[in-house]
Parts: structure tokens; sequence; C-alpha cells
């Protein structure tokens, strides 16, 4: 049971730092054009 | 040609735009060079905790992602006061970089917060001066942003922001004590830089490391979105 508290935080974290960092790159593409 | 003189070179975000594409390059390396030191540590290396089992290894994300809300928001606050008061807006554009990492941390310093104590208070949350506090440093944030998007004149957004960003630096020394300043559920602080710490060597590296990935991304992830925004036009 334990292993669901820490794996929902990690895969939560590590998500959102990838959801950000797929944003920014998006908007990386749309300032260059 | 002084040091103050270059500083004000940098100060234009015409030639930061170079300077901040190489520094970012960099930290980006660093940040996952050091999160996969800090994984492989507090996954492999550090115990197992006698009285949390395996749960406690969310220490690693948990404390990390703590600090860098409160950082980020002091850093943020600074940016905005200086674009305030002598109208830089490169400055400014900082302030604005900052905001959704800073907003993004807090959510994970929240969201792991609560997955650590359903097992170890038996509550996902409480009303605990830590945790209301965090959750207003979050509000915070997502105020200034929105504040931020919703004027149009780029100006006037900026000092609006400040004056919020500025006011809202009183709520993080709230929440650095409010540990020690109410019974609280939320333990206190086990890493201090006035004593030893109360942890195992290993859990301390791990920590730490994971610490300083955050950050490394942290100045990453602005620097690249104040590119944006140079290009955007501010």
């Amino acid at each position: 049971m334990n292993h669901w508290y820490l794996w929902g935080s990690y895969g939560v974290t590590f998500a959102l730092l990838f959801v950000e960092l797929a944003l920014l790159m998006k908007r990386v593409r749309e300032t260059k054009t | 040609m002084s040091t103050a003189i270059k500083w004000f070179w940098f100060a234009s975000p015409q030639t930061f735009f170079p300077l901040a594409g190489t520094i970012a390059r960099a930290c980006w390396i660093g940040a996952t060079l050091l999160a996969a030191a800090g994984l492989y540590v507090g996954f492999f290396v550090a115990p197992t905790d006698a009285q949390q089992g395996e749960a406690y290894r969310i220490i690693f994300i948990h404390v990390p992602a703590a600090w860098m809300s409160m950082f980020l928001y002091v850093v943020m606050a600074f940016w905005a006061a200086i674009g305030l008061a002598f109208n830089t807006r490169l400055s400014s554009m900082m302030a604005s970089a900052i905001a959704p990492t800073g907003a993004l941390f807090t959510f994970v310093a929240l969201w792991t917060g609560a997955l650590w104590g359903r097992p170890t208070w038996g509550a996902y949350w409480v009303w605990d001066a830590r945790l209301t506090s965090e959750l207003i440093l979050l509000f915070l944030y997502l105020g200034f942003m929105a504040l931020q998007a919703a004027i149009d004149d780029p100006r006037r957004a900026d000092r609006a922001g400040a004056v919020l960003a500025i006011v809202g630096v009183v709520n993080v020394p709230i929440i650095y004590y409010s540990v020690q300043w109410w019974n609280t559920l939320h333990q206190g602080a086990s890493v201090s830089l006035t004593r030893a710490p109360s942890m195992a060597s290993t859990m301390l590296t791990g920590m730490l490391l994971m610490a300083l990935a955050f950050w490394l991304y942290s100045i990453a992830a602005s620097l690249a979105r104040v590119r944006c925004i140079i290009r955007e036009g501010g």
C-alpha cells in the first residue's frame, strides 16, 4: 500500500515537470517563427 | 571597463538573450545528471526507514520542492521589486518567467505532502499552519500570473504584479517558522544552517542532490521562458 503513495508522488512530480518542459519547447518553437 | 558596466550591459534583453541560452543549456545538463544521482542515492543507497518503510522516500522530492517553492517566490519578488523600483523591463520579465515554475514546485510540495501525510498521519490534508501557509503560497503564485495575464499593457501588468509579489513575501517566513510558532502536525526542520542534520547522511545526500537538481531545473526553465518572453516582445 505504501508503494502507491511513493509512486503517486514521483509519477505526478515527473509528469508535471515533463509537461512544463513540453509546453516550454512548444513556446520556444512558436516564438522562433 | 568596470564590472558595474558589464551588469548594465546584461540588463538589456537583447544582450541577455544569448547569455540566458548558454546558462540554460548548462543547467539542463546539470539538472539531469544531479537528478539521476539523487534518485540513485534515494532509491538504492539510502536505507529503508525503520518506522515509515518505503514511504519516507517521498522526502527526496517533497523537501526539495518545498524549498524551491519558497526560494523561487523570494527570487520572483526580488526581480519584481527591482523592476518596480528601477523600471527595468528585464527584471519584470524574469519575475514573470519564474512564477509558473514556482507554482509547479508549490503544487508538487503540497501533492507529495498529501501522499506522505496519508500513511504517516492518517490524513491527506489537515488545516495545519505549515500546510495552510503553503497553500496560500500557491494562491499567491496563481494570483500573480492571473493578474499579469489580465492586464494588456505590459508595464502596468508588471507594476500590479510586483505589488502583489512584494506583499506576498511576508508569507515565506510564516511558512518557514510555522512549525515553531504554532503547534503543528507537520514535523520541524530536519536540516538547518545552525545545527547538525537529524537524519542519516545517505538520506541527506540524496535530498541535497535532488534539491540541487530542482534548483538547476528552475534556473534552466526560467531562463528558457524569459527568452520566449523577450522574443514575444515582453
